[in-house]
């Protein structure tokens, strides 16, 4: 008896932490679809409402954002696919003089928070008349020092008696990369991508400079017109527009949920 | 040799992008940190960084620390309770609750819990509705307390998800023997699964380190009036003053910082290369 009653402990305490650990997700669905006068007022018989999410929508450009969004993680995803599967093809098969050296400095480049550059690249991305364009908010990341060196480690474990083959069949190096190491690293790509994806979909600071018109705006810096002051705190309608804007992203986690946990783990990110 | 040319071929888009985004960037902050208003040698950058803003530089320091260590607290609990758990509904209903803030954005984290937390927000709400204190007696959480909180909210499940996997692949062996011998669960986490998993948390946490360095969001909902971290600092010398010379001193500062932490990671992920 004493042992049931120690295991129904432990799963109220956990059901309790659990809750916990859910509540600000939990609260903001509350505020997002209740009036206002409910936001921080937990009552059951309070009556449910779009209201806000159709404020939310009409106070700042959404539909605009998310198509910049959209537009952006996946632009920069194709790039980092393609700019880092050369480079790690490159370092992994066909080592030069001086590959050693360029890698290092691709695993330097792992460890400098992109803040420190911000100044010196909005200069750089100002020269180029990029500033305000999707592209200017991409190409820094098009390189990615943590994508060259995932595909380049996936790359290293394929056999090279596989390229000979190709080789053989007549393939050519692009045919090879193609039809070989992009089919073989493929939980690599699904895990990376996703991570690409949440951390651009998710990216703040630096949008925040380059951008400063709706045109280029992606939704994080939207949402960021909910934060001023000025607006007048209405926490409702910041719960409907932070819940939007997250929103895609949650349903890409949850639709994709097992196989990124998977990639996650067979392609020992760290 | 042969191979020296096609190499470096498709090793060029990348090269070109870390050579003009990256290097040149990278020694144009450090001599602008280095140089005055007349474009000279000085230090005077540091020294008026350190005037104003070595408060904000501790500051950063033991509120990055502190998100760490309770972070890896956490992690720690919630992975060894997925390994060594014997609850099956309490492990899944655990496994599916606790990756839930990966996928949500630092800015609306930052949003929630602003009003989550505040004087008048629903937390306090809920603890006056329920009679623990009274409305005189709120307080809100909108400094230190509350960027730890929503730091530690953000990362454990990124740490999680690294160590749970790690624990998962360890020799089972051991966990079974000492089970038999009569170790406690906990016993049996701090001393056999732990040391085990212990590289593979001290990869997660610095990589959360370098994250939390970098997220100006969060601060500058929640805290940005001062004391206040590094991130929000940069932007207001920037967008306030225009002064840059300030601006790349602290983010120089910021990066010997995250550049000490990140070492370690680069030390261990190559001496497993090797192996």
């Amino acid at each position: 008896m004493p042992e049931n009653i120690r295991r129904s402990a432990v799963i109220t305490g956990g059901w309790l932490l659990g809750l916990i650990w859910a509540l600000p997700i939990l609260y903001a669905l509350w505020a997002a679809f209740h009036p206002s006068a409910y936001t921080t007022d937990f009552d059951l018989k309070a009556p449910l409402t779009l209201h806000n999410f159709a404020r939310a929508w009409v106070a700042a450009p959404f539909a605009r954002y998310f198509l910049n969004t959209v537009i952006l993680v996946i632009g920069i995803m194709v790039a980092q696919f393609v700019i880092c599967t050369l480079a790690a093809f490159a370092l992994a098969r066909w080592p030069f003089r001086g590959s050693g050296i360029l890698f290092g400095l691709i695993l330097v480049q792992l460890m400098v928070t992109p803040d420190v550059l911000i100044v010196e690249n909005y200069q750089t991305l100002h020269m180029l008349g990029l500033i305000d364009t999707l592209t200017g908010i991409g190409i820094p990341y098009v390189a990615s020092a943590f994508g060259i060196f995932l595909l380049r480690q996936a790359f290293k474990t394929i056999p090279k008696e596989l390229d000979d083959a190709a080789r053989i069949e007549g393939a050519t190096t692009l045919q090879t990369i193609l039809r070989v190491y992009l089919p073989l690293a493929r939980p690599v790509y699904v895990a990376y991508g996703l991570v690409s994806i949440s951390y651009h979909w998710n990216n703040f600071l630096w949008p925040l400079i380059v951008t400063n018109s709706v045109s280029a705006r992606p939704l994080t810096v939207g949402l960021q017109v909910f934060a001023s002051v000025d607006q007048g705190i209405d926490w409702s309608v910041i719960c409907a527009a932070a819940l939007m804007t997250s929103a895609p992203l949650m349903i890409l986690f949850l639709v994709f949920q097992r196989a990124f946990i998977q990639s996650f783990l067979r392609a020992g990110i760290r | 040799m042969r191979r020296y040319l096609p190499g470096l071929l498709l090793v060029s888009p990348a090269l070109a992008i870390i050579v003009f985004l990256f290097l040149v960037p990278l020694a144009g902050a450090v001599t602008g940190a280095f140089q005055d208003a007349d474009g000279g040698f000085s230090f005077g950058n540091f020294i008026k960084t350190y005037q104003l803003y070595s408060n904000d530089i501790l500051f950063t320091i033991v509120i990055v620390a502190l998100s760490a260590l309770l972070t890896a607290a956490l992690s720690v609990a919630i992975a060894g309770y997925l390994t060594l758990g014997t609850s099956p509904a309490a492990v899944a209903i655990l496994r599916w609750l606790y990756r839930w803030p990966l996928f949500i954005p630092f800015i609306v984290v930052g949003q929630i819990l602003r009003t989550f937390l505040a004087k008048n927000g629903l937390m306090n709400n809920i603890f006056v509705a329920t009679g623990l204190i009274t409305p005189l007696h709120t307080v809100g959480f909108l400094d230190w307390r509350g960027i730890v909180i929503a730091f530690v909210w953000k990362q454990t499940p990124f740490v999680t998800l690294l160590l749970a996997g790690a624990m998962a692949s360890i020799d089972r062996g051991t966990v079974e023997a000492a089970r038999n011998l009569g170790a406690s669960r906990l016993r049996i986490l701090l001393e056999i699964v732990l040391p085990q998993a212990a590289p593979t948390l001290m990869v997660a946490l610095t990589l959360s380190i370098v994250t939390m360095m970098s997220v100006l969001s969060v601060p500058l909902m929640i805290a940005s009036q001062s004391p206040t971290v590094i991130t929000v600092d940069m932007a207001f010398r920037i967008n306030a003053y225009g002064d840059y010379g300030v601006a790349n001193a602290l983010g120089l500062i910021s990066l010997v910082l995250t550049g000490a932490v990140a070492w370690i990671y680069l030390r261990q992920t190559m001496r497993e290369n090797a192996r």
